[in-house]
């Protein structure tokens, strides 16, 4: 299991990194709007000090739809003594409502150990969220895909 | 009478949530100015303990992170933002949110 962006806390490098690649992932691969001053939530003290703890990693807006996605990654520490199958609890998911500067959006939650693997099954996820109209159909899909996703390992 | 509005306006805003599994309990802030941290400490409490013994239990190390995260906070305070925190990786969505919708928190 090849994990991305494995040393992004001891490495803030690596970090920036794996937000560029986020960036890449939501604008170009799935094409989406992307302006950062509408489209992304940072993560950082009132000072402007960056925090550096991947939750969230990354925070997408899409307004024209009220609709978010957080993504939440996990450090090497919380999962080094877990005694399993490391790809079996490499990505979890739920929705929420999000009310960020008075807007509430219904959000899309990722929390994941990253790899080649897990992002294909985000990206499909991101898209059936932003599309769907139904939070409970699209909970169902979530569902079905993450489940498939461990069943095929 | 003057005529003039006299509602406070409430800039700074957010809630605590304990979440998952069935369970959906919150304790929000809405006030004039940046809730301090003792203030954020309280609604923890308040939170942590209006949850069942169980709900509770799933939930310890979440809220030792939650309070460990308002500790860390500089004296500046942190920006709108959502944080989720869990015990159990194999269960992630059992957990305590920090949502700061709008304002600061956390100061001094």
């Amino acid at each position: 299991m090849k994990i991305l962006f494995e040393n992004f806390i001891e490495n803030k490098r690596t970090y920036n990194l794996c937000q560029g690649y986020f960036t890449r992932l939501f604008k170009h691969k799935l094409q989406l709007k992307f302006e950062k001053k509408v489209n992304l939530v940072p993560n950082q003290y009132h000072s402007g000090r960056k925090i550096y703890d991947a939750n969230p990693m990354y925070c997408y807006l899409a307004p024209d739809v009220k609709k978010s996605v957080r993504i939440i990654l996990l450090d090497k520490s919380e999962y080094n003594d877990f005694e399993g199958d490391l790809r079996k609890i490499s990505i979890a998911s739920w929705t929420d409502a999000f009310i960020f500067e008075d807007q509430e959006y219904q959000e899309l939650v990722l929390s994941v150990i990253l790899t080649d693997e897990v992002v294909e099954v985000m990206a499909s996820l991101i898209m059936e969220w932003l599309k769907a109209v139904e939070v409970e159909g699209f909970e169902g899909f979530m569902k079905k895909q993450i489940s498939d996703y461990i069943q095929n390992l | 009478m003057s005529g003039k509005c006299n509602r406070e306006k409430l800039d700074h805003r957010g809630r605590f949530q304990a979440q998952g599994d069935g369970l959906e309990e919150s304790e929000p802030w809405a006030q004039k100015s940046p809730i301090p941290k003792p203030d954020a400490h309280h609604l923890v409490d308040n939170l942590a303990e209006s949850l069942s013994k169980s709900d509770f239990e799933k939930r310890r190390v979440a809220f030792t992170k939650c309070r460990r995260f308002i500790d860390q906070t500089p004296t500046v305070g942190m920006s709108p933002v959502k944080k989720s925190y869990s015990n159990d990786l194999q269960h992630r969505d059992i957990r305590v949110d920090i949502e700061i919708q709008a304002g600061l928190a956390f100061v001094g």
